[in-house]
């Protein structure tokens, strides 16, 4: 059975209708790429998973069963999501936003465990800011940033984790190091991770299974071979590509607009 | 690295001390000065029971009260301020951004002008406008959820709208007008223990409300996305805290009129000193806007004595230097 599914899912906002009949499964243990677009509905259908709109029709199974009928806090301790370009108070220290992972599983009155304060240990390290553990965040660069609110989606011990565009605004080494973080913490622990990506070359580097999106549809899935190729980028995205094959990874020079 | 949290630490708990030594200092420096001065060993008197004559009458039945219904007036509205801040995610957001201060303006405008004789009604006329004001505005504002910047242009409207009123009102009426200054511009002046009893339950419960919910402003102060993706029910908390900030400066402004300034600049301060951290800006809050409002309460009984100035003049007067002092020294 898959971790995570959606059937024939509609969404949009205010009334506009951005995603339309999108039926998908996620296999645990899979990493898996989005990629379409501006404006193909990829946000809103990561939303959608993970529960941040309503979807206006069809619905979202984890573990088979529909996340309408569970409580919002069952739902963060098996999901984790990061939206795009995430923002917190600037002094808030690195290990204290990894913290605040925890909260989906505390009632309302209980305090902070040992047990707690293992995982947000663990989860910092795993986002490798073991030396930036008490820096306040405005301090931190970019990349490091983002590292922080891995790790704080990583406190909530979650089984999947859906991420939107977590490379934005990095340079490339930076954005490497997102990935090869994402890649390890899916090889290692098992975490199943479903990403947002614009950069197409990245998404077949890191990702087994690639889904675009065309106008709120899914235009294609598979493998890098099956999606980044030469007739499918001119479709999707209107350029002229080579596509050329190093290492084992499948790469598009782009050569203009179509 | 470890030193960063241990220096916090030391800063945060001389914070606290040095806040528990200026209220106390406070509270003794406004029962001990005024019109007639009380010195210490009077006080102690009359704390013992050895001194009932007319020091006794000035301390427990003018001094006493009115410093205690200041210190519950800046505990609330620092309270109020502090978790509009957080909530609306904007430092610049007050009680006045809800509707507070024009709802309340507005009622007890009204009563003053309009029913002269019944000025003990002046309180609650405030308290109703207030609430009612926020509540509107928090309807206009709802559309799927209270989004903090529809919130806020609706708060700016409504104000300018019963603003409208209010300047009517002082056309029409200007004769009767005078009545109305002092308690527009914020005072405490004859204020006594009814006043204390009227606003006290309202301190208690935002004491227990804002400390209970500041690990949920906290994580709401990560952006809508993450605290749904945290588990938390954003809207329903958003709510709940707007509430009773809302019920918080109400019962505020009905005892001493419109005071502000306390509930945009102390948690602002609050927040330059402890961090944006709600578990320690909120108890803080609270402490530094007793103390503000007294010594400013206590300045505007003797700087002038024996004529007072209205004590949210005074907070202005000193208050916006002092403020923009620390925002300098921050950015710099």
């Amino acid at each position: 059975m898959s971790l995570l599914s959606c059937e024939s899912l509609h969404a949009g906002y205010n009334g506009k209708t951005v995603i339309k009949n999108i039926s998908l499964s996620f296999q645990e243990g899979s990493m898996v790429s989005v990629i379409g677009p501006n404006g193909s509905g990829k946000s809103t259908l990561l939303k959608c998973l993970g529960r941040l709109i309503k979807p206006t029709e069809g619905r979202v199974f984890l573990d088979g069963r529909s996340i309408s009928m569970l409580n919002s806090s069952e739902i963060a301790r098996n999901i984790g999501i990061l939206a795009q370009s995430p923002s917190a108070p600037e002094d808030i220290p690195v290990h204290c936003l990894a913290a605040y992972g925890r909260s989906p599983y505390k009632k309302i009155m209980s305090s902070f465990t040992k047990e707690d304060r293992e995982i947000v240990n663990w989860a910092v390290s795993a986002a490798g800011l073991d030396d930036k553990r008490h820096m306040p965040i405005g301090r931190l660069s970019g990349g490091e940033r983002q590292r922080a609110w891995i790790a704080m989606a990583l406190a909530q011990q979650p089984k999947i984790l859906l991420l939107d565009e977590p490379t934005t605004y990095l340079d490339i080494h930076h954005q490497f190091e997102i990935l090869e973080l994402l890649q390890k913490l899916n090889k290692n622990c098992g975490l199943t991770v479903v990403m947002v990506l614009h950069d197409l070359n990245l998404a077949s580097r890191f990702s087994g299974r690639m889904i675009a999106l065309k106008n709120g549809e899914t235009a294609l899935d598979g493998n890098s071979d099956e999606v980044v190729t030469e007739k499918n980028l001119y479709d999707i995205f209107r350029v002229k590509s080579r596509i050329t094959e190093s290492d084992g990874c499948r790469t598009a020079l782009y050569t203009g607009v179509a | 690295m470890k030193s960063y949290t241990e220096q916090d630490n030391r800063k945060k708990y001389m914070t606290g001390g040095i806040g528990l030594i200026l209220l106390t200092t406070g509270i003794c420096v406004s029962v001990a000065f005024g019109t007639v001065s009380i010195s210490l060993s009077e006080i102690f008197g009359i704390f013992t029971g050895a001194n009932e004559g007319g020091m006794y009458h000035i301390m427990m039945n003018i001094r006493l009260p009115r410093i205690i219904t200041g210190a519950l007036t800046g505990i609330n509205l620092a309270l109020s301020g502090a978790i509009l801040q957080s909530v609306l995610k904007n430092p610049l957001a007050d009680p006045g951004i809800i509707g507070i201060s024009a709802g309340a303006g507005l009622f007890a405008m009204a009563v003053m002008i309009l029913l002269p004789s019944y000025t003990h009604a002046v309180p609650p006329a405030a308290f109703t406008g207030a609430i009612l004001t926020s509540l509107i505005i928090y309807l206009l504002a709802y559309d799927g959820g209270a989004h903090p910047l529809r919130l806020i242009l609706a708060g700016v409207a409504l104000a300018a709208f019963l603003g409208a009123f209010m300047t009517a009102l002082m056309v029409f009426y200007s004769d009767k007008v005078q009545g109305t200054v002092n308690w527009m511009a914020g005072s405490l002046s004859g204020r006594s223990w009814i006043h204390v009893r009227m606003i006290l339950p309202y301190t208690v419960l935002g004491l227990f409300g804002a400390v209970f919910g500041s690990k949920y402003l906290n994580i709401l102060m990560l952006g809508d996305d993450a605290a749904r993706g945290l588990g938390l029910s954003v809207e329903k908390v958003k709510f709940i805290m707007t509430i009773l900030a809302a019920l918080l400066a109400a019962s505020a402004v009905s005892v001493a009129g419109l005071l502000g300034f306390v509930g945009l600049i102390i948690p602002h301060i609050t927040r330059l000193i402890v961090g944006s951290d709600n578990r320690l800006l909120i108890p803080f809050s609270a402490v530094f806007g007793a103390i503000t409002v007294i010594f400013a309460d206590t300045a505007a009984r003797m700087v002038f004595s024996p004529y007072e100035l209205p004590v949210g003049v005074v907070m202005a007067f000193l208050g916006a230097p002092f403020f923009l002092y620390l925002l300098k020294r921050r950015t710099r």
